[in-house]
């Protein structure tokens, strides 16, 4: 168990401030209930520092806590339907890929400094979407850490995931398009 | 009674290949998809595409310094409650 007086707290607990963030950004789609619940789970976590295994996953326990903490608030949760229409989702990515082809941008995401403009994307992403494709592409979750976590069943994550991408996929192609990215490619349509 | 097809369509191949980057397809569906992929130059070209998305948007993540007013924060209250 780890020692709570000692000063490993800060060192392996603190690094992982902005993946729980994220999730608390996710539970209560509020920046400043988001960062209320931050602080929480820190508080926690310090208190129960002793029940922590050194060397176990300290991301996913915190994320854990994070999720409980939100629960004792207000008692509440989250359940929805799952819409299972991955494959179209990934054939309207292959859509995409199609249009960027076209346009002379088969190497977009090779070739072009995307990450402001991917960031602008996932910022305009509706939030059911943007959480999930934050947790998983950007933190690194699993498909069932954020089933767990944002109390969804697996379908929904993954259907979230994909439409979140293809949306991206989409706004980027679009961006680059407007941008002229393609003649500066060299390719031809 | 069906048998299961020992080789996948495009479709079929297209459909399963954000599972597949994110290796969560099972183990016989995997092979299968990988099979297809290095005969199949379409969609492979789908999978580079995807896949070079995918390294995009994680290398895209933003710098500490979007939480650095929350971590200390966040701090300053641990500060307090270990007195």
């Amino acid at each position: 168990m780890a020692d709570p007086t000692s000063g490993t707290f800060d060192a392996v607990a603190l690094p992982h401030l902005p993946a729980v963030a994220r999730v608390a950004r996710a539970l209560t789609r509020d920046i400043v209930d988001a960062d209320d619940l931050v602080q929480e789970t820190f508080l926690r976590a310090l208190r129960h520092w002793h029940t922590f295994v050194p060397g176990s996953d300290c991301r996913r326990w915190l994320a854990t806590i994070c999720r409980n903490a939100f629960l004792a608030q207000a008692g509440r949760g989250q359940l929805v339907t799952a819409v299972e229409d991955d494959a179209l989702e990934a054939h309207a990515a292959a859509n995409a890929h199609i249009t960027a082809r076209a346009a002379g941008l088969s190497d977009l995401f090779d070739r072009f400094e995307l990450g402001p403009a991917i960031r602008a994307a996932i910022t305009a992403l509706d939030p059911v979407f943007r959480d999930v494709v934050t947790l998983y592409d950007v933190e690194g979750f699993s498909y069932e850490e954020i089933a767990e976590l944002l109390m969804i069943p697996l379908g929904t994550v993954r259907s979230r995931l994909y439409r979140a991408r293809r949306q991206l996929q989409e706004a980027l192609i679009a961006h680059a398009i407007d941008r002229g990215f393609s003649s500066a490619s060299g390719s031809t349509p | 009674m069906k048998t299961v097809p020992s080789r996948l369509e495009c479709e079929e191949v297209v459909g399963r290949l954000w599972p597949h980057l994110d290796g969560a397809l099972p183990e016989s569906e995997r092979e299968r998809v990988i099979a297809h992929l290095q005969d199949c130059a379409g969609c492979r070209s789908h999978y580079d595409f995807a896949r070079a998305f995918l390294s995009a948007v994680h290398d895209a993540r933003s710098d500490k310094a979007e939480f650095a007013a929350l971590e200390e924060r966040v701090s300053r209250a641990l500060a307090t409650a270990r007195g």
